[in-house]
């Protein structure tokens, strides 16, 4: 009996680091995009969408094998990703000025779940085979896993290790960091906003992409599989703070990916649903005391 | 049919309108409503569906809930910046309908189907036009609680908190528990309006609550107008249509149908967004009729101006104020006095901490150490908006007034203790409220013609000059009836006719009795002004006296103007 827990708990811990990896890369792209750009980006959940249904598409109706169909999907993604920023949040942010974040906010549920109907419209409302290459399953010790999740893994530490190394490291990541800092300033320094901002969409789309298609594969591909993942993303890109380094998604990712699958030991299934609002909930209800006992709040320190 | 679509359009619009009611007039964003009307349809069709309970009781029940819900994520997240709303109540929707979908006794997946038989007040609901008149009544309701809200001085403060909450709060109201209050109300008419759905329906599903479902009250609320309920009820309705259109007119198949009308929301949502953002039915600054503009007992009185600086009573005493942000020290043992009837300078070069001052003072900061007392009465630890109400209120440096406001409106805010911005007071029949608010606005006409900007009543604040915006923030402050004001830079950026302008409000209204403390880097008017001036550098007052005293210091000049 108690090996078996023993055992079981192994298995969730293994789970919660699968789980939580993909949490810390979906999160590490979002806070990208908030932090430098300030878009409240919704359609996370469609770019995330958009990727495994186009490699689908490709795969099945025009017969392209798995991988570079995996890549034409990745590859739509991206574009999605830019041209959503540039074809509805710059003209509505622009128009809404200092309600911009409303404005952008109301506007990108709207073209996410408006983009989602419309894949739903050419796919149907049910999900899709979408399958790749053969899962290969590995037992190691008490815990199975397979290769498509230690592949997921991989890719996305990759995803964020890459965006921390190209954020510190290249020119462009570096003009990323003054606009995150100081838009104004960045700006005046020379610095093209505009084109920063279509790089952080691009990167967005790209990791929302590389972490669909493993969901695809290990799992579903169905309309609304981006619901609940742009809002995993959002909790991880608000915890681990949306100007800091994409590293610390990190931690916040696999610590929420570890406390929700543990957390199926003691509460039943059905609740752990509710653990990333619970954590959320939480992290919320302690800023909102501290803010309140000194009453430092940021506008006022800016003021100051 | 045909009677069925207008059932669901006018419960939309219902849901539309008190979405409005939050995001147009209080400028608080949450996506949860769609979720609290969903907590709502749960609610009765849990209740009323499969336990048998009274119709009624269980809408009753399903506003108590909702508005319960509404309450905590309000306290939660209401204090911290608009985007941890913006998460929290999207972190809750799906929370709450994921809790829906997995419970077995809530119908799992399928949600709860079935429910019919409802009756309400003895009238059995079973076909759509049965449900047209509970629809109907509704929709009615809920406009009239959010009209009544939104259009009356109780609406007015809600506006100032989507212009500025910081400078709503400097004016004395509470905007912390008037946003937990709006958006408990709004929860609780959307969980109203779910139940009523939910009963239209004969079901509550987990996946009628979700996403499309805000975005769809989303569209209405934005293609209607912002903080213009008849246009979120005509777009809603219109809207709503849209689907039947498709599938009775075009003879689109009826899934299809629905998800094409979700394309197009969201269509639409993006053109007007870009097209017109104000939406179709912009909103409507109330026209107050400009009450008669003589002057009345507020204009200057006898000058008091002869009062010997030494002989004025302490109206204010500061002590030992210090504060420090991580490192840095802000003030350091800030003491001053303020005197009845004569007026204070704080000077000193940028970043010597004088607004920091005025933070402390003001409660906008609370300070690490020290104490502040009015009258001999305790202000830190007080609540900001209540230190306000104590008698100490601010103008800010940057001006911060409510823009899409006009200038009456601006001002007629500032005014303490008003009957309509009580909700118990807006629901008592008569018309107790309105009189009020006349008299409200004559005050507020008063101190605009006060500071001489009485021609400029009905002009939006954002259409002012820099240097009439500050006369405006001068009558607002005048208008919160505070025994103190202190000044954040009155003459600054300002041109010279203007400063002399200013010089004899400020003189003015000193010499109403009032007390004044003036952060000013125009020597000129401090010169002119002030009674007694201290110097602040690197958060600490290094001097005081007259400014001639000061000036005469080398010291000092060198501290200020540096080595020349």
């Amino acid at each position: 009996m108690h090996d078996l827990l023993d055992a079981e708990l192994w298995q969730l811990t293994a789970n919660g680091l699968v789980r939580g990896a993909f949490y810390a890369a979906l999160g590490a792209g979002l806070a990208l995009v908030i932090g430098v750009t300030t878009r409240f980006h919704f359609a996370y959940a469609l770019t995330y969408t958009v990727a495994p249904y186009i490699a689908f598409w490709v795969m099945d109706a025009l017969g392209v094998p798995f991988w570079p169909s995996a890549l034409i999907g990745l590859g739509a993604a991206v574009v999605v990703s830019v041209l959503l920023e540039a074809g509805v949040y710059e003209p509505v942010a622009r128009r809404a000025a200092d309600r911009a974040m409303l404005a952008v906010l109301v506007t990108s549920i709207g073209v996410s779940t408006a983009g989602i109907a419309l894949l739903q419209l050419k796919f149907g409302t049910s999900s899709l085979p979408f399958y790749g290459p053969d899962q290969v399953r590995h037992d190691i010790g008490p815990v199975r896993i397979s290769n498509f999740e230690i592949d997921q893994v991989a890719t996305c530490l990759v995803l964020v290790a890459g965006l921390a190394a190209f954020l510190a490291f290249t020119p462009i990541g570096r003009s990323i960091k003054a606009v995150r800092s100081n838009p104004g300033l960045a700006s005046v320094l020379g610095i093209s906003v505009r084109r920063v901002n279509l790089v952080c969409f691009a990167i967005a789309g790209l990791i929302s992409g590389a972490c669909a298609l493993w969901y695809g594969l290990l799992y579903t591909v169905q309309p609304t599989m981006g619901d609940t993942t742009v809002i995993y993303g959002f909790v991880v890109a608000f915890l681990a703070g949306t100007r800091s380094s994409p590293l610390r998604a990190l931690p916040v990712g696999i610590g929420l990916g570890l406390l929700e699958q543990w957390a199926s030991i003691w509460l039943s299934l059905q609740w752990t649903q509710t653990a990333v609002f619970t954590v959320l909930a939480g992290y919320l209800a302690f800023l909102a005391v501290r803010g309140r006992l000194p009453r430092i709040r940021s506008v006022s320190l800016r003021r100051a | 049919m045909w009677i069925n679509y207008l059932d669901q359009a006018l419960l939309l619009a219902a849901l539309a309108v008190s979405v409005n009611l939050l995001v147009g007039y209080a400028g608080q964003v949450s996506v949860a409503h769609a979720a609290f009307a969903g907590v709502g349809g749960y609610a009765v069709c849990f209740l009323a569906g499969v336990h048998g309970w009274p119709y009624l009781a269980s809408l009753v029940v399903a506003v108590l809930v909702a508005t319960a819900f509404g309450v905590l994520i309000g306290l939660i997240a209401l204090g911290l910046a608009q985007e941890f709303l913006i998460l929290m109540t999207l972190a809750f929707s799906l929370g709450i309908i994921g809790v829906f979908a997995t419970f077995d006794s809530l119908g799992g997946v399928m949600g709860l189907t079935g429910v019919d038989g409802l009756r309400l007040f003895g009238f059995e609901l079973d076909g759509p036009s049965d449900w047209l008149i509970p629809s109907a009544l509704v929709l009615v309701l809920v406009f009239a609680v959010c009209h009544r809200l939104g259009e009356s001085p109780y609406g007015r403060v809600l506006k100032g908190i989507r212009e500025d909450t910081v400078a709503t709060r400097a004016l004395g109201k509470n905007t912390f528990g008037r946003k937990v209050g709006i958006f408990a109300i709004t929860s609780g008419l959307s969980g109203l309006v779910g139940g009523v759905y939910s009963g239209w329906l004969g079901q509550a599903t987990p996946s009628a609550f979700g996403f499309p479902l805000a975005m769809a009250v989303f569209a209405m609320v934005i293609v209607g107008g912002n903080a213009n309920l008849v246009g979120s009820i005509v777009a809603g309705v219109v809207l709503t249509m849209i689907e039947p259109v498709l599938r009775e007119v075009l003879g689109v198949q009826s899934t299809q149908a629905a998800l094409w009308q979700v394309v197009l929301y969201g269509a639409l949502l993006v053109l007007v967004m870009i097209v017109r953002p104000q939406g179709l039915f912009p909103e409507r600054s109330k026209r107050v009729a400009a009450p008669g503009t003589a002057r009345s007992d507020v204009s200057p009185r006898s000058p008091s101006g002869g009062v010997a600086y030494a002989d004025a009573e302490v109206v204010l005493r500061a002590d030992g104020l210090s504060k420090r942000f991580g490192g840095i020290t802000a003030a350091k043992d800030i003491a001053l006095e303020l005197r009845r009837g004569t007026i204070t300078a704080l000077v000193g070069p940028n970043g010597a901490g004088k607004t920091t001052a005025f933070n402390l003072l003001t409660g906008t900061v609370v300070p690490d150490t020290g104490s502040v007392r009015l009258n001999g009465a305790e202000l830190v630890g007080m609540r900001p908006d209540l230190i306000v109400r104590a008698g100490l209120v601010r103008t800010f440096q940057d001006v911060r007034l409510l823009d899409r406001l006009t200038c009456l409106e601006n001002v007629m805010l500032a005014v303490p203790d008003q009957p309509g911005e009580r909700l118990g007071r807006l629901f008592v029949p008569g018309r107790g409220v309105s009189r009020a608010d006349r008299a409200v606005a004559a005050q507020a006409m008063e101190w605009l013609d006060f500071v001489g900007m009485a021609d400029h009543a009905g002009t939006p604040a954002d259409a002012l000059s820099y240097g009439q915006s500050k006369l405006v923030s001068l009558a607002r402050a005048l208008a919160t009836r505070a025994d103190v004001l202190l000044l954040d830079e009155p003459a600054s950026g300002v041109d010279a006719t203007w400063v002399e302008t200013m010089l004899s409000m400020v003189a003015a209204v000193r010499d109403e009795g009032r007390t004044v403390c003036l952060v000013e880097h125009n020597l000129d008017v401090v010169r002119e002004l002030s009674d007694h001036t201290y110097f602040m550098e690197l958060g600490e007052i290094t001097a005081s006296g007259t400014l001639a005293e000061l000036t005469g210091s080398a010291r000092l000049a060198e501290a200020y103007f540096g080595a020349q």
